[in-house]
């Protein structure tokens, strides 16, 4: 697991100084907030060396609070007798996507860590997108520079989706012509349809990207026809055909 | 019932009772009182007991017990007695709450050392996200570590900042108590004062940082703009 703390926003710079605050001592912590805000990465900061158990495996979370001291248990709302179950004497960090009821968050947690989303906290999407391209390039042994302007930002699930938009870019960005070329194999064969239009379909798809890259490139229909070797009107029938609103720049 | 003549002396009754009974005189002086009612005035003043009397006294000569819940500071009281015979003096007698005991006093093994500062900026510190008002602390410097339960306390101390939600400025006091003690397992303890301070304080967390509190033999005593938490300073 990726262990280090990326955020510049105020907001997570308080949590920074929780984790320091409530690491050492003996106060159980709920972590709450959607998926992908960074509460697991949160939980594993304040206790490196807990066991981690899942809310959705409740003989697994007994288990634990039989044999160990420290426990960080994940998806807590998950947890089925979380009212009925003797916490005392543990550590406890727990993280939870939903509300829990007040009295369970009175009866065993110390304090709460709210994380706000991605969508409340812009400031740390650049560097969170430049730390993810650094682990990707590390991870895929790529060298040289990588353009991070091309990422199509997806915050949708806060940091899981960034990585996932920043890995793809980057995979697409250093593909070369064979892995392409076995990619594509790869996605028209386990997409074949039943019906006889297969060919249509897959040269659409085609199509699509080669219009898409062109005027990423080139910005106006006038160049892109210069550059792709077709006739404007060609060019603009098809961008009709597939769809595309495309504006020149 | 035996005629035999009772020789026992009622005052020592009265004296060794575990509710405080005052006697005043018809300009509010006081006359006498028992030992609780010692303690008791320490935190409230005899003005507000006599006119507590006059208040509940019965319409003629004679005695009265009203069902009333009372608050002065640590003490409750569930219900009084006044009674008069005279135009010269009146009596009250208070009948404190019993005390039902926490559902689980935490040991003091339980307990670890604790720096109290370092919970203090932990409380503050998620407290203040939430309640976006200027932290104040006026606290003594050179407090020792001393046995706590952490999560028991932060608990309290969490739900207490969270209860002045609207205040714009909150003020953190702690120091220690001269010449007064609180008993924590038959030993006596030197007592913390913990006292906040703000514009606004809701009440209805009140019950719970109570409870929580007894568990943990801290003592708390709550005001509109104002939250005390008497520690135990077991070293």
């Amino acid at each position: 697991m990726d262990n280090e703390f990326v955020a510049s926003s105020p907001q997570m710079q308080e949590v920074k100084k929780l984790i320091s605050l409530v690491r050492g001592i003996s106060v159980n912590t709920i972590i709450m907030g959607d998926e992908g805000v960074g509460k697991s990465l949160v939980a594993r900061l304040i206790m490196p060396n807990a066991i981690v158990v899942y809310g959705d495996k409740p003989e697994d979370v007994l288990k634990a609070l039989k044999n160990f001291d420290e426990i960080i248990i994940e998806d807590f709302e998950r947890l089925p007798n979380s009212d009925s179950l003797y916490m005392d004497g543990k550590k406890i960090v727990a993280t939870s996507k939903k509300r829990i009821k007040d009295s369970t968050l009175d009866r065993i947690f110390g304090i709460k860590i709210d994380m706000a989303p991605l969508v409340e906290r812009a400031e740390d999407v650049p560097v969170l997108i430049k730390h993810f391209f650094s682990k990707a390039k590390k991870e895929l042994y790529i060298d040289g520079d990588i353009d991070m302007e091309g990422v199509a930002v997806d915050i949708s699930s806060n940091c899981h989706s960034l990585k996932r938009a920043c890995y793809h870019s980057i995979l697409c960005s250093n593909i070369s012509k064979d892995q392409l070329g076995s990619m594509m194999e790869e996605y028209f064969y386990t997409h074949l349809g039943e019906s006889e239009d297969n060919y249509k379909i897959f040269l659409e798809l085609f199509d699509s990207s080669i219009i898409n890259a062109n005027h990423r490139k080139f910005k106006s229909q006038l160049m892109m026809s210069y550059k792709m070797g077709i006739n404007r009107n060609t060019l603009r029938k098809k961008i009709l055909q597939l769809g595309k609103k495309l504006t020149d720049e | 019932m035996n005629k035999q003549p009772i020789t026992i002396n009622y005052q020592n009754w009265l004296e060794y009772d575990y509710n405080p009974f005052f006697v005043f005189g018809k300009h509010g002086e006081m006359l006498t009182l028992n030992q609780p009612a010692q303690f008791l005035i320490s935190k409230v003043d005899p003005k507000t007991l006599y006119e507590l009397a006059i208040a509940y006294a019965s319409r003629d000569f004679g005695y009265k017990t009203t069902i009333i819940d009372l608050k002065f500071d640590v003490f409750s009281f569930f219900a009084l007695t006044v009674g008069y015979e005279s135009e010269d003096e009146i009596g009250i007698k208070l009948y404190q709450t019993p005390y039902l005991g926490p559902k689980k006093v935490i040991s003091i093994k339980e307990c670890e050392f604790t720096n109290i500062y370092h919970l203090l900026d932990l409380c503050i510190a998620t407290a203040t996200p939430r309640l976006k008002a200027d932290f104040k602390k006026d606290i003594d410097p050179a407090l020792p570590d001393f046995k706590l339960s952490q999560n028991e306390f932060v608990k309290v101390l969490t739900r207490t900042y969270e209860s002045f939600e609207g205040s714009k400025e909150i003020t953190t006091e702690l120091k220690l108590k001269t010449g007064e003690f609180l008993q924590v397992t038959g030993k006596r303890f030197q007592i913390l004062k913990l006292k906040v301070t703000g514009e606004n304080r809701a009440t209805s967390k009140d019950a719970l940082i109570e409870e929580i509190s007894s568990n943990i033999n801290v003592f708390t005593n709550f005001n509109e703009k104002e939250a005390v938490l008497n520690i135990p300073l077991i070293l």
